[in-house]
């Protein structure tokens, strides 16, 4: 865990002063274009999976995602994806542990359709691609110890911007020098609701059929679609003077599957700290 | 930081920590059930109801089961003796692959104490093995009889891996032998991966050694399959032609029961001894509200002609090992197996 710090540690410091080093840029407008991101991910999960607890086990998963996205006057385009690894416990007569890898995937495509204010304050909705895929190993459940499942959703989405901006004259703020010039911030609110949930994983028995000797655990998984998933999401932007951004964001989560035997509960409390870079 | 910015930074931060404590995960998960006595019994019941896999095949009325230990659920028993009546109430379904595990102690079901005793490890290891046996990854082999002809492998455990390469060698090695005992007795299971690398290499055809049916609802018939099982000829084996006696016992369990299932159907083999201790469902996994584990069989599996020997696989020939050649230092199976491969 300590060697990951350390790594995330670097490639944050190395891509902040990259970030800052192009601060001299000239003063222009970068709110919208094309960017690409990264983010430092740290992810508080509650799960309960009933095909094989009735306990919830919560932890923190930690990771990184990347996004390469398009803001535009009236169009919101984005896909990013990324991993969180980590442990989810649950404390009884014993501590129980499942080790979890976790990935995320999405995609958004929003319209605006109302604006105030020459933009400053809009609102745009369409559609977005939310995907999650697990490996979850609980060594407690013995046969059933070993999961795979992938949940994905369409939501309908839903999106408040609020930018502001104000003229930044030259100083020092500590040892930070600041450059005179237009500082923009932004900060976003989004809901998505389902409009088609889809989850797939391990079926009534949990466990495949392994009497033939092969143990593919995804041979009894069965795709359902119904149950519920929601996703709130709010944004910090903070614009340096070329068009680079720091962002700072939280996002929850939860889901619930269809069924009720082995209906799986999911709750993920996400914050992600990102740098946003400029393409155009 | 400008004031005109410190006041929106100062409203998003407020609207993350409402978000944070607002999130209303109450409407994704459902209230925990309570751990006490009362609810980890009502739990355990309910899912082996819904899941268990052998009712109607062992005759167990399981709402009389409830019925029966119900009323031994007080709410200020102790975690033992909730233990005593779980276990005791789990033994009613006389399955060797249901277990409930806590930090204090395992429940299991005895199942090879349901037959004699078949097997002494000291008889065979005095008097068949001998110093002379050899060891080729987990088969102990020999050859045995008065004139040495007969080969005899040993495999003690199916969760001792098993490389076709040993299943070779042995075969090879002995190919000058009449014939070949493999003995599983007391052999209690471990992975089904096993049963292929050693049956397709002593299989001479593909053969369908039995389906397999998976619970697929909550209905005592709710089950998804067939899984056809088959065994098919490793090209690379050597290609062994004499007869194999397969010896078993009612500790012959789970994958090693698999296994004798699989050599009912293949032509070359003959299994002797005693029936099997069964275990021909595959075991699940889960936990209770207080965190005890358990498992319980989740499919049934069925020979190649619909026969269920979930209650122990028979023998092609029954040999029972007498108490006075056991005093003697005579495995009275084994020389029946000798007698058998000599014909």
């Amino acid at each position: 865990m300590n060697k990951t710090c350390l790594l995330y540690g670097l490639i944050l410091l190395g891509s902040l002063q990259s970030l800052l080093a192009q601060e001299k840029s000239a003063q222009t407008d970068y709110r919208y274009g094309k960017y690409l991101g990264m983010a430092a991910l740290a992810d508080y999960q509650s799960n309960r999976d009933l095909g094989v607890s009735p306990l919830t086990y919560r932890g923190f998963l930690f990771g990184g995602m990347g996004e390469l996205g398009f803001e535009g006057k009236r169009w919101d385009i984005s896909i990013d994806g990324g991993v969180g690894v980590g442990d989810s416990k649950v404390k009884k007569v014993a501590t129980f542990a499942a080790e979890s890898t976790v990935f995320y995937y999405n995609g958004r495509f929003l319209y605006k359709f109302w604006d105030k204010n020459e933009g400053n304050l809009d609102f745009r909705a369409g559609l977005q691609l939310g995907g999650y895929s697990a490996q979850r190993v609980t060594p407690a459940f013995l046969n059933a110890s070993l999961v795979w499942e992938s949940i994905n959703t369409l939501f309908a989405t839903a999106k408040v911007n609020w930018r502001i901006s104000h003229t930044q004259t030259a100083g020092r703020f500590l040892f930070i020098r600041r450059n005179a010039g237009i500082r923009h911030v932004k900060f976003s609110s989004q809901l998505s609701l389902p409009l088609l949930h889809s989850v797939w994983r391990p079926g009534y028995a949990y466990i495949e059929d392994f009497s033939d000797g092969d143990a593919n655990i995804y041979a009894n998984n069965k795709l359902d679609f119904g149950g519920i998933r929601f996703q709130w999401r709010t944004d910090g932007y903070y614009y340096l003077l070329n068009g680079n951004a720091l962002r700072l964001t939280y996002l929850w989560d939860a889901q619930r599957s269809p069924g009720e035997i082995n209906r799986l509960e999911l709750g993920h409390h996400q914050l992600l700290f990102g740098l946003l870079f400029r393409l155009n | 930081m400008n004031q005109r910015i410190i006041k929106p930074f100062s409203i998003f931060l407020f609207c993350c920590l409402a978000l944070f404590v607002f999130s209303c995960e109450q409407l994704i998960f459902d209230q925990e059930v309570a751990d006490n006595p009362r609810q980890n019994f009502e739990y355990l019941w309910k899912e082996c109801n819904e899941k268990y896999s052998f009712f109607d095949y062992k005759k167990i009325d399981w709402q009389a089961t409830y019925n029966k230990y119900s009323p031994q659920i007080k709410d200020k028993m102790t975690s033992d003796e909730l233990f005593k009546v779980l276990f005791a109430m789990l033994n009613e379904l006389q399955d060797g692959h249901v277990n409930l595990i806590s930090p204090f102690r395992s429940s299991r079901y005895d199942f090879d104490l349901l037959g004699p005793e078949n097997y002494d490890l000291r008889v065979v290891r005095e008097n068949y093995l001998k110093n002379d046996y050899v060891i080729t990854g987990p088969f102990e082999h020999a050859l045995v009889g008065s004139d040495k002809r007969i080969a005899y492998v040993r495999y003690s455990s199916f969760s001792d891996k098993v490389a076709p390469a040993y299943v070779n060698f042995l075969l090879s090695y002995y190919r000058n032998a009449q014939g070949l005992i493999f003995d599983i007795r007391q052999n209690g299971g471990g992975s089904a991966a096993n049963i292929f690398k050693i049956l397709n290499m002593m299989a001479t055809k593909k053969t369908l050694l039995y389906n397999s049916y998976l619970k697929s609802g909550s209905g005592k018939d709710d089950f998804e399959g067939p899984q056809a099982v088959f065994v098919e000829p490793d090209k690379d084996r050597f290609n062994f032609t004499k007869k194999i006696v397969v010896l078993i016992d009612r500790g012959t369990f789970s994958a090693a029961s698999f296994f004798a299932l699989g050599a009912r159907e293949l032509d070359n083999m003959i299994l002797m001894g005693d029936k099997t201790g069964g275990g021909l469902g595959l075991p699940n996994g889960g936990q209770l509200p207080n965190g005890w584990t358990y498992r319980f069989s989740i499919s049934r599996t069925l020979s190649p002609a619909g026969e269920n020997f979930e209650n122990g696989v028979p023998p092609d020939i029954q040999v029972l090992l007498k108490k006075s050649d056991r005093d003697r230092g005579i495995d009275t199976v084994i020389e029946r197996a000798i007698e058998e491969l000599k014909k």
